[in-house]
């Protein structure tokens, strides 16, 4: 695939078609809750609906093998993106779901006393699980605090991951400080006391090269919708040795073999773990987001993230009593800048912001344990993507200096 | 609610800003009726986890049923906090199952300002720890069956 030279993020704006109709009235800075979705995605499953929209893997007429060679050519697309056997990727609703499919399956392997650490950066849907089997499990579970720098205390890990330790699971980038985690080493520690290592690609997928290989994960989970797919569609890796010993855990169409009226045995990889009629046209539109991203190039929209996050970093600092969270200049940062202004809460933040046609999230973003280990309420973010320019940044800027002076800081 | 602009490109005042006029910041840094008290006819805690938000409210009502004292301690956002001072002024003399019929649109008449779906929880916060005390203090106040 030919890859663009750079990103022109003025261009690129004209292919989502939210943008492209507010023009410069929306500065759309929330990338990390949901991307926007460019024309090629919407068109593919358009053309889904409209030209072939049937059920997959069972009729024998054209729409269906139609149907069915799409959504499986998305598996492979998706595949290759993650670096993967596509015999280990399992379509899910989103990160959520296979967050909670990883735990699950993860799960099956655990006994009482059995440990499992994880980080105080995580998002709620990679913690939760966790605190759910540990109680019903009688699972230890514990947390890997972070640096004075807010980096994560790698050597604090080292001492946590212990032979008693039977699954790791941490987020690649942290979706509420920009922080970037270091998997391969985590990956690292894991494995050596011989534990499962569950990785929440859900704000990294998309953003930067995320190869499963090269991250020794033995599960990792990506939304689709953070990464120009639709909303509903989200991926599962396993390893495929694990997800072979694994027993499915959704039953019903699709994911069996044989039924008889005394029990069933299940189908092959991957469909064991895909029970009943999947998202047909969020896994072809994930698909199409892929091949998108693949044109932009990863590295470019890692690039390009990085510097306006670097700029934004920078010109937020200007401004007399902000405190930018996370990873400090210079330090590597993801497309995220997590701020507060004074005592503004949050929320007041985000509402003047609004009208000023800033779209930004304030509050905890879904890691609550974080904020409170950060003693804060929450913060306001600005998260990046391609379409993203300065000017969204200058917009974003001067809207919290009005703000500043509509509370008279 | 896009905002005004003028040719300049500066903005005007945007519907949303309306919240934050100089008397509703007055509240918020300088809430009514701030503080606790000591023997309540009832209170309640109420809390907006996705805020962080987090109110107790203490009702002194008199032998007629109205409320003779409120006070509210606690910590939340701009609106939040003012939203609950104007309503302590408010609602000082009122039968107190009066004052728990009070919904969304008092406090946007109190607020003076139109309120967004994603903020009418964190106005509501004061008014809901009012109306669920309210509910408790009655349930209690009842002649077991």
């Amino acid at each position: 695939m030919t890859t663009v030279k750079s990103l022109n993020p003025r261009i690129l704006r004209k292919q989502f078609p939210m943008l492209a109709r507010a023009g410069r009235h929306c500065a759309y800075l929330d990338s990390a809750a949901s991307s926007q979705t460019p024309e090629t995605v919407i068109r593919a499953m358009d053309a889904y609906y409209r030209e072939f929209r049937a059920n997959v893997h069972r009729g024998m007429y054209p729409a269906s093998e139609r149907a069915t060679a799409a959504y499986e050519h998305a598996r492979e697309r998706v595949a290759e993106f993650l670096n993967a056997d596509p015999k280990g990727i399992i379509f899910t609703r989103g990160a959520t779901e296979a967050l909670n499919l990883a735990a699950a399956l993860a799960a099956q392997q655990l006994k009482p006393g059995d440990e499992v650490v994880t980080t105080v950066l995580e998002h709620h849907s990679n913690m939760v699980p966790w605190q759910q089997f540990a109680k019903r499990l009688g699972l230890k579970l514990k947390y890997v605090g972070l640096t004075p720098e807010q980096a994560l205390d790698f050597n604090a890990a080292a001492q946590l991951i212990t032979a008693k330790t039977k699954v790791v699971a941490a987020m690649h980038v942290s979706n509420a400080l920009g922080t970037v985690l270091p998997i391969r080493r985590l990956s690292e520690l894991a494995h050596r006391r011989g534990a499962t290592f569950i990785v929440d690609a859900a704000q990294s997928a998309g953003h930067r090269p995320v190869d499963v290989q090269e991250l020794g994960c033995d599960y990792l989970a990506v939304a689709g919708h953070k990464m120009f797919g639709p909303t509903g569609v989200g991926v599962l890796y396993g390893r495929p040795e694990l997800l072979q010993a694994a027993e499915p855990i959704s039953f019903g169409g699709d994911m069996i073999s044989e039924v008889s009226f005394e029990g069933a045995t299940w189908n092959e990889l991957p469909w064991k773990f895909e029970a009943g009629t999947p998202n047909v046209a969020g896994v072809i539109g994930l698909g199409a987001a892929v091949d998108f991203i693949g044109r932009l190039g990863l590295k470019n929209i890692q690039a390009h993230e990085a510097k306006l996050a670097a700029y934004a970093q920078k010109r937020l600092l200007a401004i007399p009593k902000v405190r930018v969270y996370g990873p400090p200049p210079g330090v590597e940062r993801a497309g995220v800048v997590s701020f507060r202004i004074g005592d503004i809460h949050p929320h007041d933040l985000t509402t003047v912001l609004a009208g000023q046609g800033i779209c930004v999230r304030g509050g905890h973003h879904c890691a609550m344990p974080l904020m409170r280990y950060l003693k804060i309420s929450g913060t306001t973010r600005a998260s990046l993507s391609i379409y993203n320019d300065e000017r969204d940044i200058d917009a974003l800027v001067a809207a919290v200096e009005r703000a500043a002076r509509l509370f008279r800081l | 609610m896009s905002p005004t602009r003028r040719r300049g490109g500066t903005p005007l005042t945007t519907d949303t800003e309306l919240i934050y006029r100089e008397n509703i910041l007055d509240h918020y840094r300088h809430p009514r009726n701030f503080g606790r008290l000591s023997q309540p006819t009832f209170s309640r805690h109420e809390a907006n986890w996705s805020c962080g938000d987090d109110l107790e409210v203490f009702v002194r009502l008199d032998r007629a049923g109205r409320v003779a004292e409120i006070k509210f301690d606690g910590r939340g956002c701009a609106l939040s906090l003012a939203a609950m001072s104007l309503l302590t002024e408010k609602i000082v003399g009122l039968k107190v199952e009066k004052a728990a019929k009070l919904g969304l649109a008092d406090i946007v008449k109190l607020i003076g300002a139109p309120i967004g779906a994603g903020r009418s929880r964190c106005a509501l916060l004061g008014l809901t720890a009012l109306q669920r005390g309210a509910a408790e203090n009655q349930i209690k106040k009842a002649p077991s069956s």
